[in-house]
């Protein structure tokens, strides 16, 4: 049975890349930096961090591209994995917690007060995040900051989609419940139940 | 997730996608979004999708930080004094090709030395005696049958 042959939309940047060529890595960045930080930072809680990971990834893309071998997984899914790997490994050797930080958002302008509210309620669902056990909250980070698939975060994570689909609704539930004790959050229908 | 009964969706499924992945059906499961979208036009559904938005709404506040461009210009320096790394398996191919091919022009070159050569030219092996003949003659049977 052959396997089925993905078209990676990065290909143009990996062949650059494999010849030695910096442009293809400007072009990789332009496309995925922003997505590697978000996941580094969202698993991490730390800014600084979350740019030490993504830089690291980078730099293991641009020694991996010329080894690189066209038509199995996307690059991009492959550089989720290593990022989701070396932040739940930083976790693991650094269980203190990083340093969060409260955005800096605040202005003089009409719509400070809203800002200000936004940027409380932002740090509250990244504090709360932080709360999240290790693998749940990559679970939620991979879904709701990377919308990967249900197939795609699966094999991130190494488990299961039942299981992945499991730590989801683990992770949103806590979630739910940390936030509701802030007032962040209001359920109005926790149960779920309906007929 | 695989479900057999991929085109029926009831409640309990319902409850379960939209807490597991949110309210947003780009998120559902790929195999059952038809189904669930179907089933979110029904009136109970609505209750549930709109304390899920209010969530996911949260959620979406928190956004990451933009990287900044020193982050951009620093990989940029570390990677111009690393170049990447050369296809390991190419060398190693081209390697096994090399030791082929000077295995197979040994063997050429020994096979037609040893037919020019006068003193190999000799067609019946010489034995000491009959039972020598016999015996190599019924090796060399077996080696036919199973080489």
């Amino acid at each position: 049975m052959s396997r089925p042959v993905h078209i990676d939309p990065d290909e143009d940047a990996l062949s650059l890349m494999a010849q030695g060529d910096a442009s293809g890595l400007e072009l990789l960045m332009t496309r995925h930096l922003a997505t590697i930080k978000s996941l580094a930072w969202h698993m991490l809680g730390d800014d600084g961090t979350a740019e030490d990971i993504a830089q690291d990834v980078f730099l293991k893309t641009w020694l991996k591209a010329a080894s690189w071998e066209p038509g199995q997984a996307k690059i991009i899914t492959w550089m989720r994995r290593v990022t989701t790997n070396m932040c739940l490994d930083r976790l693991r050797k650094h269980k203190e917690k990083l340093p969060g930080e409260l955005p800096d958002m605040i202005s003089e302008d009409a719509g400070a007060d809203q800002t200000l509210v936004e940027a409380e309620q932002s740090a509250r669902v990244q504090a709360a995040l932080q709360e999240l056990p290790e693998r749940q909250r990559a679970a939620i980070t991979l879904c709701h900051y990377q919308y990967c698939s249900q197939s795609e975060a699966a094999d991130i994570l190494g488990v299961s989609v039942r299981a992945y689909e499991s730590l989801l609704a683990r992770a949103r539930r806590s979630l739910k419940a940390m936030l509701s004790e802030t007032d962040s959050f209001k359920p109005e229908i926790i149960s779920g139940k309906i007929s | 997730m695989t479900h057999e009964t991929q085109n029926k969706m009831n409640s309990l499924r319902f409850v379960q996608i939209v807490q597991s992945y949110g309210s947003d059906p780009k998120c559902w499961p790929q195999d059952e979004r038809a189904a669930a979208i179907d089933f979110a036009k029904r009136e109970p559904a609505q209750d549930i999708l709109r304390t899920e938005h209010h969530f996911d709404a949260l959620l979406a506040n928190n956004t990451a930080p933009a990287p900044s461009e020193i982050l951009r210009a620093r990989i940029l320096a570390r990677a111009k004094n690393a170049p990447p790394i050369a296809n390991d398996r190419g060398p190693m191919i081209k390697r096994f090709g090399a030791l082929a091919a000077m295995l197979v022009i040994a063997a050429a070159v020994t096979w037609s030395t040893g037919l020019l050569s006068p003193e190999t030219r000799t067609e019946e092996p010489l034995y000491e005696t009959p039972l020598e003949f016999v015996q190599a003659d019924i090796d060399a049977l077996w080696d036919e049958a199973f080489f």
